[in-house]
């Protein structure tokens, strides 16, 4: 509830705006003269001075003159008996805040009355109070303590993190840095990698990068290997059929109509692909057209990569960090769980996934803008 | 670069004669030579045309042919208008108008 100030030399004009005024919660100090507003805007300290300005009459423009002598961050409003555009704009010229026309009703009123009383004008602070100055100290010294502490979690941060980059027993380095896919044959784990655009074969018992293959215009994204060939799906969208032979020759190429497809994997005898977009799983006949049987949506979050162990469908969930075996029939029902501590820290984006008969093989692109080698990884689980 | 007074510039508006809308008034939150953001306690809607009426450094600008490209209702029950001006030359004479009015005003 606010003091307004209220000045108009006809009663009847006072009467009206003061029923609008007060219906709005606020009190109202009627004065019927100049004299009796100086000194109410000495003594009473308004918060607002409302002026009814008879046709005619000059007492609005002396009462802003006044008002801002006396108290000059005092707002003001004219209300005007009749409604007079050029009029309003000269008041506001000279200082008022705002112009109302009649009707001097409470709808006419509030809107205006609100915008005056919320309006503070500018700040000047001339001096800093001591408080001011203590409050600064106090905040430079928890400023201090703040940075020493960000300083110490910054520091175990970088422990953390150098640990983590650090090969493993079960993790190697890999002679490339962007690998898109994975597979296992006879002893041998292949990676593609779609920044050198390239297939290497490593010997998993030996650790040792036997060969390398380059496709200079394919980009693979996602690797799997079928009895007799292997399946490159490669941006943007092409499915690609290689001869097992040295040169890994290509036999076939098909649009993926189902795509992007970023994980690939043979059952002995379909086809499994995950488009990542719909976020579904693909069955699909090795024909000549990758015929799909049948689609499925995927039960985790962010399919990463596809393996077949012999006996059932796994997928890695990058979001989740996790591998979850599928039901074969229907691969929207997850069987098991299993949690990738490798993965924990963060700084790891999974790429591809292969099974050699006795453990979970995944390769892992490093997620820093830094170019740094690719990680493979070799995943013991626990006996089901 | 918005550069802000202390003081906010109070304009005149009316709508074209065939609308039959009676002539309103209020400030100017921003000023610029294509365009202005108007407070008005007088209802504004999206699409109307307005003429504007204000001073600004000693020159006149009388009918000044704008459009609010959209309206709204602040917390107090003001209206707020984005405007666009519609008249080339009056747009040509208000930047003019403007920058001799920025090059010596100090805030």
């Amino acid at each position: 509830m606010a003091l307004v100030a209220l000045l108009g030399s006809d009663p009847e004009s006072r009467r009206s705006l003061t029923l609008a005024i007060e219906e709005m919660g606020h009190r109202v100090c009627g004065l019927p003269t100049l004299e009796a507003m100086e000194e109410a805007l000495s003594g009473q300290r308004p918060q607002l001075l409302v002026v009814a300005c008879e046709e005619g009459s000059r007492q609005a423009e002396l009462a802003l003159a006044e008002a801002d002598r006396l108290s000059p961050l005092l707002p003001v409003i004219v209300a005007l008996e009749r409604r007079d555009a050029s009029r309003a704009v000269e008041l506001m010229l000279m200082g008022a805040c705002e112009v109302v026309p009649p009707p001097w009703t409470r709808e006419n009123l509030s809107a205006c009355v609100a915008k005056a009383l919320r309006s503070r004008g500018t700040g000047f602070e001339p001096v800093l109070p001591k408080a001011e100055i203590r409050r600064s100290r106090l905040a430079a010294a928890l400023l201090g303590a703040l940075l020493m502490a960000a300083g110490f979690f910054s520091w175990s941060a970088y422990q953390r993190r150098l640990e983590a980059m650090r090969p493993q027993a079960n993790a190697w380095d890999l002679p490339t840095s962007h690998p898109s896919g994975l597979a296992y044959r006879e002893g041998e784990l292949w990676v593609s990698d779609w920044f050198s655009q390239s297939v290497y074969r490593y010997d998993a018992r030996r650790h040792a990068w036997r060969r390398a293959v380059f496709f200079p215009k394919e980009t693979p994204m996602a690797m799997t290997l079928s009895a007799d060939a292997l399946w490159l799906v490669s941006t943007p969208g092409l499915f690609t059929k290689h001869m097992l032979d040295e040169r890994l020759t290509a036999l076939s190429k098909l649009a993926d109509s189902h795509g992007p497809t970023v994980a690939l994997a043979f059952d002995g005898l379909y086809l499994w692909s995950v488009d990542r977009r719909a976020r579904r799983m693909h069955k699909r006949l090795l024909d000549g057209q990758l015929t799909v049987l049948a689609s499925y949506a995927y039960p985790g979050v962010e399919p990463a990569a596809l393996a077949f162990d012999g006996k059932g469908l796994w997928s890695l969930d990058a979001a989740n960090r996790e591998l979850l075996r599928h039901e074969l029939e229907d691969p929207r029902i997850v069987t098991r769980k299993l949690p990738l501590p490798e993965y924990a820290s963060g700084l790891w984006r999974p790429r591809g996934l292969a099974f050699d008969g006795a453990s979970f093989w995944s390769v892992a692109e490093g997620k820093d803008a830094a170019p740094r080698p690719g990680r493979l990884f070799r995943h013991r689980l626990p006996s089901s | 670069m918005i550069r802000r007074s202390s003081k906010t510039l109070p304009v005149r508006f009316d709508f074209p004669p065939q609308e039959d809308r009676q002539e309103g008034w209020g400030r100017f939150l921003e000023l610029g030579a294509g365009g202005a953001r108007l407070l008005s306690r007088f209802r504004l809607g999206d699409g109307d045309s307005l003429r504007l009426d204000f001073e600004l450094s000693g020159e006149t600008f009388n009918g000044l042919a704008a459009q609010v490209r959209r309206a709204w209702k602040d917390e107090d029950g003001y209206f707020v208008a984005e405007l666009r001006f519609k008249d080339e030359v009056g747009k040509k004479r208000l930047e003019r108008v403007l920058r001799e009015f920025l090059a010596r005003s100090l805030y």
